[in-house]
């Protein structure tokens, strides 16, 4: 499994992704780097067919808010397959880091439940 | 033709004696803007100088007591490649020398900052008469470059590095604010159909067509799912402009001057992924209760808003944040009508951003000419009836900035 690097309140233990200065949770300094798991849930996302410039050849891809242990939020991209079934909650796992971008997929052994209003 | 016929220079003894401002009230003494569209043959420069003009017009006033000018812009180095704009538009536009021009630029939120900035230095006394220019000139390059201009409003190394746009931003707000609350691509739709609705009555809008809820719910164009073409704002140039000074005087210049009743500008979090709860806009709350506080008013005392609907979604979160209706409650609000011109209080006359168009720059400039507009009562078939308060709110990025301004006719 992969791990991602965010930081840890050396005061309260709250984690978060960067970029950090003060710690936001409590306001202390004194911010730890720390190595914590890539697997979360989807906590939101986007499938992006009018993409930046650069990106065109990639398009459509899906851009996905994680939350990871601790409820430390990152920005990822989501590369789950055309077939793959996307909701809020899903179970995903950190696959690779390419050019300090994280790259997720649905984690088929623990998917998650989707939940309906 | 360059320059512009007729005398420049209207009425100078307006200002002569006229004291520095000691009421801690400021008004609205002129407005001006440009049509809303895609021009090709008028520059960033001509754009800003027309509604610069008209303002100075509608005052009443030449060029030459303007002693202090803020010119709101995003992106001018990337579309049009000039920098240094204030005293670039400023100079040509013939102010004296020595007045002090500053640019403003807070993403989609310039021109709300830069109308506040202008408050601020007549509120300080260092300026009795002040000129704020809005201006974006947008449709120099293809769709995917404009998308990446705007994206610099987020954070590059953490966000936008990853693939993420704005529209791929509110779209993730759109999928919460679904989960969290229900709302439904029907409510979305009826934020689009209210503001073509009332962009078919507003001349200078950018885009006059009549849609249908049925109409937007089978268009396929999707530009980042949730959200689909119909839940965009335009690509637009245009610019627009407000002349303003202390309230005692203002009725020097104009028998119709809108009081500043209150504003207020806030941040939050820069990056989507730290804000606590991405339906909901800390920036805003703030603002608001800022303004609402200065002005002695409640939500409930607003007839007309103008609100930032860079995306249908974004409508819905600001009439909640701002209290008009509770949180969860602003698709379906929209959708039983209460923001409509003949609403409860009617949200985006001018057709908002969605049809009027959103000249990044120039957007939170023109909230104002537009509320102005209608406490003035000459919105013509957009008249909102009896508007005596208005509510101008404009966003910048994916809220980081808000900015509120209240105005009231006096």
């Amino acid at each position: 499994m992969k791990r991602v690097k965010v930081y840890k309140c050396s005061v309260c233990g709250g984690l978060q992704a960067p970029p950090a200065y003060l710690c936001r949770s409590c306001g202390s300094g004194g911010l730890e780097e720390k190595e914590i798991s890539g697997e979360g849930i989807l906590y939101t996302y986007s499938t992006v067919y009018v993409p930046l410039a650069s990106l065109e050849s990639e398009a459509p891809y899906t851009v996905a808010i994680v939350e990871l242990e601790g409820g430390c939020r990152i920005t990822g991209r989501l590369e789950a397959g055309p077939r793959a079934k996307l909701f809020i909650g899903a179970g995903v796992e950190l696959t690779e880091i390419r050019d300090g971008v994280c790259f997720f997929n649905i984690r088929n052994d623990r998917p998650g439940k989707e939940r309906s209003l | 033709m360059r320059g512009f016929p007729g005398k420049h220079t209207l009425t100078p003894g307006k200002v002569e004696g006229m004291k520095r401002s000691s009421t801690g009230a400021v008004s609205i003494i002129g407005i001006g803007k440009t049509k809303y569209g895609v021009f090709a043959e008028k520059t960033l420069l001509d754009l800003a100088l027309e509604a610069g003009r008209k303002a100075l017009e509608d005052a009443g006033i030449g060029i030459e007591i303007v002693e202090a000018f803020y010119l709101a812009n995003y992106a001018g180095s990337d579309f049009v490649s000039q920098n240094h704009l204030a005293p670039y538009v400023g100079s040509t536009l013939g102010l004296k020398r020595g007045v002090p021009c500053t640019h403003v630029e807070n993403a989609c939120a310039s021109g709300g900052s830069a109308v506040r900035e202008g408050i601020l230095a007549i509120l300080s006394g260092t300026a009795r008469v002040v000129l704020v220019i809005g201006v974006e000139k947008m449709n120099t390059v293809p769709t995917p470059k404009v998308t990446e201009f705007l994206a610099k409003a987020g954070d590059w190394e953490n966000e936008v590095k990853v693939g993420y746009t704005f529209p791929c931003a509110f779209a993730m707000m759109a999928r919460r604010h679904m989960y969290q609350y229900g709302t439904t691509a029907e409510h979305l739709a009826a934020v689009t159909v209210k503001n073509h609705w009332n962009g078919l009555k507003n001349p200078d809008a950018h885009m006059h067509k009549h849609v249908t809820i049925e109409m937007v719910l089978e268009d396929k164009r999707i530009v980042a799912d949730p959200l689909r073409l119909y839940d965009c704002s335009l690509i637009t140039d245009g610019a627009s402009a407000v002349v303003m000074c202390g309230s005692e005087a203002a009725g020097n210049f104009t028998e119709k001057p809108v009081r500043v009743l209150g504003f207020g500008q806030a941040n939050d979090s820069f990056t989507l992924y730290h804000k606590e709860d991405v339906t909901r806009f800390d920036s805003i709350v703030e603002a608001a209760r800022l303004a609402f506080g200065a002005a002695g008013l409640e939500p409930g005392d607003v007839d007309v808003a103008e609100v930032h609907d860079c995306f249908t979604i974004a409508e819905i979160i600001a009439i909640e944040d701002l209290g008009f209706v509770p949180k969860g409650h602003g698709g379906p609000a929209t959708l039983d009508g209460l923001t409509s011109l003949e609403g409860k209080f009617a949200v985006n006359p001018s057709g908002g951003l969605k049809t009027k168009g959103h000249p990044v720059g120039a957007t939170g400039v023109d909230q104002l000419v537009e509320v102005a507009l209608q406490l003035r009562e000459e919105a013509e078939e957009r008249q909102v009836r009896n508007a005596e308060i208005g509510l101008t709110h404009n966003i910048g990025g994916s809220g980081a900035t808000s900015v509120v301004h209240i105005l009231g006719r006096v």
